[in-house]
């Protein structure tokens, strides 16, 4: 490799093989953005299915263990219903017996009852004859006399018996009404149990839904795995492929071959040389740089100082700005013709 | 952006040649900053004068107690930065974005790359930048003799 003029470097640069090979260059650039975007979209999209498989297998586990629960709580319900209707016969047993008991109390007081009111009717007709003697007539007012204290006592047992039938009476309705509750609570279960088996049998329905779905979702994300690889190993190719390439540029350019950059030692000064940039760098380096311009560098210092290249051509030595900027004052300023 | 256009306009580079803006053209980074953001801190080591393309920046400063006073507003096509060209001092205050913005970068490293390859086109450069320091000094001290 020799030292170039800059007019030589230009004119490697225009070579018709060196303008090809700068087409390929970015064809493959090109390409290569292209296939790892592909990879990187591959891989993305293979992670979200994989996540989302797996949200879908915890949800389906999640289903599965409340139907569980719900058949659970139905069963228990169930045997809940059994026990109050166990309770529900006995209590009804009660409430007969009690009938029974209050029912012959009735009886008792109506029987009482008619005896009272013909004593007492019996006696509101009986009046003391006009006896003739004292003894005959005092023997009447004694008769009279206990006739009305056993009325009394008559009076008090059917009051007696009269409240002993309200107490039972109210035992039995209170009875009943136990009963009643207890068959209601006994329906009440009852059809909860039944709803609980549907929403059961359907949550075991949604579960095996979900389980195919987090299936499906994991045969997507293997495939997704796989074109991802895919797209991944064209990207090691065309990355050889540029690499390849590179080697390419050094043997038809006859120049120094660096990773991003291709060099000449410059003829005009052994101390510099010149640099292509083989890619445009808008930053990253200490001013913008773009792909198949010629810049300057200090050999010892490389690509950590770029500078464009000098002006071509006349020199100006008959600018006489500055000598106008001192003739005139520096408050007449710079720029005036 | 048009580089050419946004340098021919500023007056750092009042009386350039055509031949001197198109090697600052070259030699100028573009840089973008969001609201809010800070384009340097005050007492940064300052490399770089920046010119304003689109939008306005605060100049901050911040006091001994550590709050922060603006001092000035500067908008397009002013520049800044350039005292630490000079000096290469650390920055004597704070920029910071007041909207987007978008800025030309020029180092002192491709100034001096500029310096050698026209000196004059430098020499006015810093004339320039000379002119823009000597107004803003005249105006601090013609506020200064106001409060005296």
């Amino acid at each position: 490799m020799k030292a170039l003029w800059l007019r030589e470097v230009k004119e490697v640069l225009d070579r018709e093989e060196v303008r090809s090979w700068w087409e390929k260059l970015d064809a493959l650039d090109r390409r290569l953005a292209e296939a790892r975007e592909r990879h990187e979209e591959l891989l993305a999209q293979a992670s979200l299915v994989v996540h989302r498989a797996e949200m879908t297998q915890r949800k389906a586990i999640d289903t599965l263990y409340s139907a569980g629960e719900l058949e659970d709580s139905a069963a228990q319900f169930l045997a809940e219903v059994a026990e109050i209707e166990n309770k529900s016969y006995e209590a009804v047993a009660n409430f007969e017996s009690q009938r029974i008991t209050v029912s012959d109390l009735y009886s008792r007081m109506g029987a009482m009852e008619h005896r009272y009111l013909t004593a007492k009717a019996e006696l509101e007709a009986a009046g003391t004859d006009e006896a003739e003697d004292d003894e005959r007539r005092a023997e009447q007012e004694r008769a009279l006399k206990r006739r009305q204290e056993d009325l009394s006592i008559q009076e008090k047992r059917l009051e007696e018996v009269n409240a002993a039938y309200q107490r039972e009476n109210n035992r039995k309705l209170r009875l009943w009404e136990e009963v009643e509750q207890m068959w209601a609570r006994s329906l009440n279960i009852n059809l909860s149990v039944a709803e609980r088996r549907a929403k059961s049998r359907r949550a075991r329905r949604e579960a095996e839904k979900q389980f195919k779905e987090a299936e499906a979702h994991k045969r997507s994300a293997e495939s997704l795995t796989k074109e991802a690889a895919e797209a991944n190993q064209q990207v090691e190719e065309l990355k050889q492929q540029i690499k390849d390439h590179h080697r390419v540029i050094r043997e038809l350019c006859d120049c120094v071959m660096g990773e991003e950059f291709i060099y000449w030692p410059r003829r005009e000064n052994n101390k510099d040389a010149y640099c292509v940039p083989l890619r445009d760098h808008p930053s990253g380096y200490n001013i913008e740089i773009y792909a198949r311009s010629v810049y300057l560098i200090n050999r010892q210092r490389g690509v950590e100082f770029i500078e464009p290249l000098p002006p071509e051509g006349e020199s100006r030595e008959d600018d006489d700005r500055l000598d106008e900027f001192f003739r005139r004052g520096s408050e007449k300023a710079v720029g005036e013709d | 952006m048009n580089k050419t256009e946004v340098l021919q306009a500023s007056r750092l580079f009042e009386g350039l040649i055509p031949d001197e803006i198109e090697m600052l053209c070259e030699i100028t980074q573009k840089k973008a900053f969001k609201a809010g953001e800070v384009v340097f801190e005050q007492g940064d080591v300052g490399d770089s004068l920046y010119i304003l393309v689109d939008g306005s920046v605060d100049v901050v400063r911040k006091r001994d107690d550590g709050s922060e006073h603006v001092i000035a507003t500067l908008e397009a096509p002013d520049f800044f930065g350039e005292m630490s060209l000079i000096d290469k001092e650390y920055r004597s205050a704070s920029i910071r974005a007041r909207a987007d913005i978008s800025m030309l970068c020029l180092t002192n490293e491709n100034l001096h790359s500029f310096a050698r390859v026209y000196k004059n086109g430098f020499t006015l450069v810093v004339i320039n930048i000379a002119r823009v320091l000597s107004t803003r000094l005249r105006e601090t001290n013609e506020k200064l003799a106001a409060k005296m």
